[in-house]
């Protein structure tokens, strides 16, 4: 079981090594939304643009102002998830539901930046399965798909 | 539909012609997350939720909302805070 019912709501139920490499995960991620905060959208690194997509994608006046009013709040939104999901990760925390949902959140967060840096597309399940994908990206390929499982137990349980 | 000119640009601006908002698919999200979201946004069914979300996986995208141009920002904004893929558009466009 991943998630523990304990008085109070949920632990996560992990094992220290997973929380360790999660953790500095969140981190690194936080850096790079902090980061993407604080320069224009247009600079924003294509590895990034995944959680800052474009909103018109036929009118680009409509979509600059889209951006403008929206960049700050959203980049807040995923670091307001991102530290909440932090705080779960420790070993005695109990949480609720809500704060499920934002761990949920980033995690999801996380998926799409890796993701996004593997160039995962939607034949990755076949070409894994015979051997041709490329050897020095396995240990992050590793990761992405224990977030999935670890995003999916979560989903699970945000459905009971 | 009623229509208003805009003089300055000279161009037919339809003032009450509904937006929509179309999630369109990518190889990251998990279905099972996607799904999540109609429904937690949205307020969506199970059974409407996963019926929107096999429309983009299979379709390519799927209409989730549709309203004023200021209501269909506001949840496209929602949907790129929860890390979906999402536009807007004019219904007939």
């Amino acid at each position: 079981m991943i998630f523990q019912h304990v008085e109070g709501g949920l632990r996560l139920g992990i094992d220290d090594h997973s929380r360790e490499i999660i953790a500095r995960l969140f981190g690194e991620l936080r850096g790079e939304v902090v980061a993407a905060r604080g320069v224009p959208p247009e600079q924003v690194g294509e590895h990034m643009k995944r959680l800052f997509p474009s909103a018109y994608h036929d009118d680009q006046r409509l979509n600059d102002e889209y951006v403008r009013l929206t960049h700050g709040d959203i980049a807040d939104s995923h670091i307001a998830a991102i530290d909440e999901a932090v705080q779960l990760l420790s070993p005695e925390r109990v949480f609720r539901t809500e704060e499920l949902e934002r761990f949920v959140r980033a995690l999801n967060s996380m998926r799409l930046v890796l993701g996004t840096l593997l160039d995962v597309s939607e034949d990755d399940d076949d070409s894994a399965e015979d051997g041709s994908g490329d050897d020095a990206s396995q240990p992050q390929r590793e990761v992405y798909d224990y977030l999935g499982w670890l995003l999916h137990a979560s989903l699970d349980e945000l459905r009971e | 539909m009623s229509t208003v000119t805009d003089v300055e640009r000279g161009t037919d601006v339809g003032i009450d012609r509904p937006w929509v908002v179309i999630v369109w698919n990518d190889p990251i999200n998990l279905m099972s997350y996607v799904t999540w979201v109609f429904q937690k946004l949205f307020g969506y069914s199970l059974e409407k939720a996963t019926a929107l979300m096999l429309d983009v996986h299979e379709k390519g995208r799927a209409v989730v909302s549709n309203g004023t141009r200021e209501r269909a920002e506001v949840d496209v904004q929602r949907l790129h805070e929860h890390g979906l893929w999402a536009t807007m558009q004019r219904e007939d466009a």
